[in-house]
């Protein structure tokens, strides 16, 4: 992750990455961070495209949201629970898409 | 790029804004119940080694805001931010369990609908989702409390992919405490961020600020600072955690808090039970 290259996402074709790199903006933190309207200007690339551009490659790097209520529901229903009868702790283990919790209850 | 979602909020959407990130005074008064108090848009560094408890501090944090205000809560959202992939959503809800009155499955989902969970594998792909969070800032307003469990989780990383210069090995992290600083400004949120204690006290520091720290108060704190510099400007408050090796005090952990401005200190103590942390 890092380096902007033509074909990285839809809308990054060689030319806008020779553009790009004209200006210093070389990787994907760099555009992400820049000035877009400043970028358009100085490259002579449309403000509407880069911005486009922003938010296609920060859906596509950057890390999503979960809601808890959702996580939770995906715990329950990849779950279970079994008693052992040692002393009182759950132990959650993790595998392929399934977890088990260990649930030792005196 | 929010600044166009700013000149579209009308004027009730602002008010509910503002009035949605609520006071964090109420969110644990046996830390923040001083004149110095931290209220949205400050940023605090839970500091400490392994198993002192920070994470523990987040959860309950965590169920104090998601809450609903009638158990006692905030009734606000939460996002957290997890980089060392230990989240425990099965420990939260046991938390929770323990802190409603009526612990149905139907008022926990409710609280965990405003609970947020994003996961980063590098520091880069940290800065990455930070911009991206900022659409979700803006259209969450009751979503006060940022929290990143941990920000020390890439230092070894960073440090090796920058080579010789510490500009490179800092510049990520340099970035990000900048951006989290400007959230944290623009959308009136009040970060947690924790860090590892990975480096040791140096012994004989006749020099610097650790040591000054450490002449003005009978509180022992093993701290030396050691992300950039950045990091050490924004953050507001300090509170050091660790735990009572004591066989009397038992599993006892004590913080000590410092704001890093009025050079106020106080120090706390609590245990953590199932339903999470007890101040004692």
């Amino acid at each position: 992750m890092g380096v902007l290259r033509a074909g990285l996402c839809p809308g990054l074709t060689q030319d806008v990455v020779q553009l790009l790199r004209g200006r210093g903006i070389k990787t994907v933190v760099d555009l992400v961070s820049a000035d877009l309207e400043e970028v358009a200007q100085k490259c002579g690339l449309s403000y509407k495209a880069l911005v486009a551009l922003r938010r296609v490659l920060l859906a596509q790097f950057s890390a999503f949201p979960f809601n808890g209520a959702d996580l939770y529901e995906e715990l329950k229903t990849s779950t279970a629970i079994l008693s052992t009868g040692i002393a009182r702790f759950v132990w959650v283990l993790g595998g392929k898409g399934e977890r088990w919790a260990f649930d030792t209850c005196v | 790029m929010c600044s166009d979602f700013h000149r579209a909020e009308s004027g009730t959407e602002l008010l509910a804004r503002l009035e949605g990130r609520s006071s964090l005074k109420e969110i644990e008064p046996h830390l923040f119940a001083d004149e110095d108090s931290p209220v949205h848009g400050e940023i605090l560094e839970f500091h400490g080694p392994e198993g002192t408890g920070k994470t523990e501090m987040l959860y309950h944090l965590t169920a104090r805001c998601i809450l609903p205000k009638s158990e006692g809560g905030l009734g606000g959202e939460v996002l957290f931010i997890d980089t060392d992939y230990h989240f425990d959503i099965l420990r939260l809800v046991t938390v929770l369990e323990h802190r409603l009155s009526e612990s149905s499955e139907e008022a926990i989902k409710h609280c965990l609908g405003r609970f947020f969970l994003v996961y980063c594998s590098s520091s880069t792909q940290l800065l990455l989702t930070l911009y991206s969070l900022e659409t979700m800032f803006c259209s969450h307003p009751s979503l006060c409390l940022l929290i990143l469990d941990s920000l020390s989780a890439f230092y070894w990383i960073d440090r090796v992919n920058g080579g010789e210069s510490v500009n490179l090995q800092e510049s990520t992290l340099k970035k990000c405490s900048q951006l989290l600083e400007k959230l944290v400004n623009e959308y009136r949120l009040a970060l947690f961020a924790t860090t590892q204690s990975i480096m040791q006290k140096t012994s004989n520091s006749a020099e610097g600020p650790s040591c000054a720290f450490n002449r003005q108060s009978d509180v022992d704190v093993d701290y030396r600072p050691y992300l950039c510099k950045a990091w050490q400007q924004v953050v507001k408050h300090r509170i050091f955690f660790s735990k009572q090796d004591d066989s009397k005090t038992g599993n006892q952990f004590s913080l000590v808090s410092r704001h890093l401005k009025s050079n106020n200190l106080k120090k706390h103590f609590f245990i953590i039970g199932e339903s999470g942390v007890e101040f004692c």
